[in-house]
């Protein structure tokens, strides 16, 4: 929670003080008015008295004086909620490994039909925007707001070949991305750095820039042989965590095409909230005032305020 | 800060017990608020040595706690209490009072006093009742 008139807060304090010491001093003054009994132990062992009743009036009371002084200082609170629009892109790894089939059909078929899953789980108003990556990176889809036709441009996504330039699909959806608001960069790739742009520095730099980057590890632990060249295809894990961890994203392992599915549309799901600070003063003057509305009428129905 | 000084009751008999010559007759009126078991032995010497009559003020709430919702009380010999008071609080109440009265009846009877409840408004027939003169007590 934060404020926007700190200052306020102080002022309120005092005021609260000060409300706190009349009431004390009203408060002794209607005690010489009180009642006199003869023995008030006696008088609380007979009647075991439900002394909390006093007690949550007063605090009730208290509690309601405290949120108006703090509405008065705009207080503000962290929400989650769902995001109206922003910017995502996906980039998809198209290296050689992406022709295994450790993952079925292949690790590219199950990508883009995982990308296909997070593009529908998101929002109807955040553009995304479709990257692949290989020796070098290219944009398949710009940022759109029409998913249908992102969807539509996964058809278009490279047949797998050549090396792996994570960094430079970073760059490129670094450079691409508006300036400000909700902005996002999801990594799917089954490979190991080996050509472009350092990306922990990529990384690094969207972190700064307030765009995590979440990176979704595709392969089975045993990894397999690519196709026609006989190399063994592997994941560095340590290298996407520290993407991911870097930029202020996430990162997760999928080992088959079941659990890439998952991963990419609780992505979706995941990056259609964000947390905003929202504006709390009248919700604040609301229960401060209709608690002590409450307080009033249940003090008048119960005699006196205690 | 007690309205009154605290009044010790043990004290006050246990002056009784050293200023009275055997067979003296004793009157005490009180509320008997601090009467509890540790008082049984000597309210039994007393009995024994002396001709005790215990007059017992009856609570003003005796019928019934007129009060109700948030109240403040103060003792009349220290402490303050400010609670609810609502339906279950007055009957829990009249029963204590109740219950108190009666077991200070018997108390009082088994250490060898006699004992009535003081009518504040008429004390001559609460004592003649206390000596069981009933009829006396009707007439008075």
């Amino acid at each position: 929670m934060s404020f926007s008139d700190p200052w306020a807060l102080v002022v309120g304090a005092f005021v609260v003080l000060a409300l706190v010491w009349l009431y004390r001093r009203l408060a002794a003054r209607a005690s010489n008015d009180a009642l006199v009994y003869s023995d008030v132990a006696f008088f609380a062992h007979a009647t075991q008295p439900r002394r909390w009743v006093p007690r949550a009036i007063r605090g009730a009371l208290l509690l309601g004086i405290v949120l108006l002084a703090a509405s008065l200082a705009g207080p503000k609170m962290l929400f989650p909620m769902p995001v109206r629009d922003g910017d995502v892109f996906i980039c998809i790894d198209t290296s050689g490994s992406m022709q295994s089939t450790d993952v079925s059909p292949t690790r590219e078929e199950a990508a883009k039909a995982a990308a296909r899953a997070f593009i529908e789980a998101l929002p109807s108003g955040v553009k995304v925007g479709i990257i692949t990556f290989s020796s070098e990176a290219g944009t398949v889809q710009p940022l759109t707001a029409d998913h249908a036709q992102a969807v539509s441009a996964l058809d278009d996504v490279p047949e797998p070949n050549g090396a792996t330039a994570i960094g430079d699909a970073l760059q490129l959806a670094a450079q691409q991305m508006p300036d400000s608001g909700h902005r996002l960069v999801v990594l799917v790739t089954d490979g190991v750095n080996n050509a472009g742009v350092d990306p922990q520095q990529m990384a690094q730099y969207l972190g700064a820039h307030h765009i995590p980057v979440y990176t979704v590890g595709i392969g089975t632990p045993n990894g397999d042989v690519i196709p026609g060249t006989g190399e063994e295809a592997s994941i560095d894990e340590g290298a996407l965590r520290g993407y991911a961890d870097a930029s202020g994203g996430a990162y997760s392992r999928a080992e088959d095409a079941s659990q890439l599915h998952d991963a990419l549309s609780r992505l979706g799901r995941m990056t259609s909230i964000e947390t905003k600070p929202v504006e709390a003063a009248f919700g604040f003057a609301l229960a401060g005032g209709g608690i002590l509305a409450l307080v009033v009428v249940i003090a008048m129905g119960l005699g006196r305020f205690p | 800060m007690p309205l009154a000084v605290a009044f010790d009751l043990r004290k006050a008999l246990e002056t009784a017990r050293a200023a009275l010559t055997r067979g003296s007759a004793l009157l005490a009126i009180g509320d008997w608020f601090d009467l509890d078991d540790g008082y049984d032995r000597i309210l039994s010497e007393l009995g024994t040595r002396f001709d005790c009559t215990a007059l017992i003020a009856r609570d003003p709430w005796y019928d019934g706690l007129p009060l109700r919702g948030i109240v403040r009380l103060h003792g009349a010999e220290g402490g303050t209490i400010d609670t609810y008071i609502g339906r279950g609080e007055r009957e829990r109440y009249r029963a204590a009072v109740r219950a108190r009265e009666a077991t200070l009846v018997t108390r009082f009877a088994h250490a060898g006093w006699r004992c009535d409840v003081l009518d504040e408004q008429n004390g001559e027939a609460s004592l003649l009742r206390a000596f069981g003169i009933a009829h006396a007590a009707r007439a008075v």
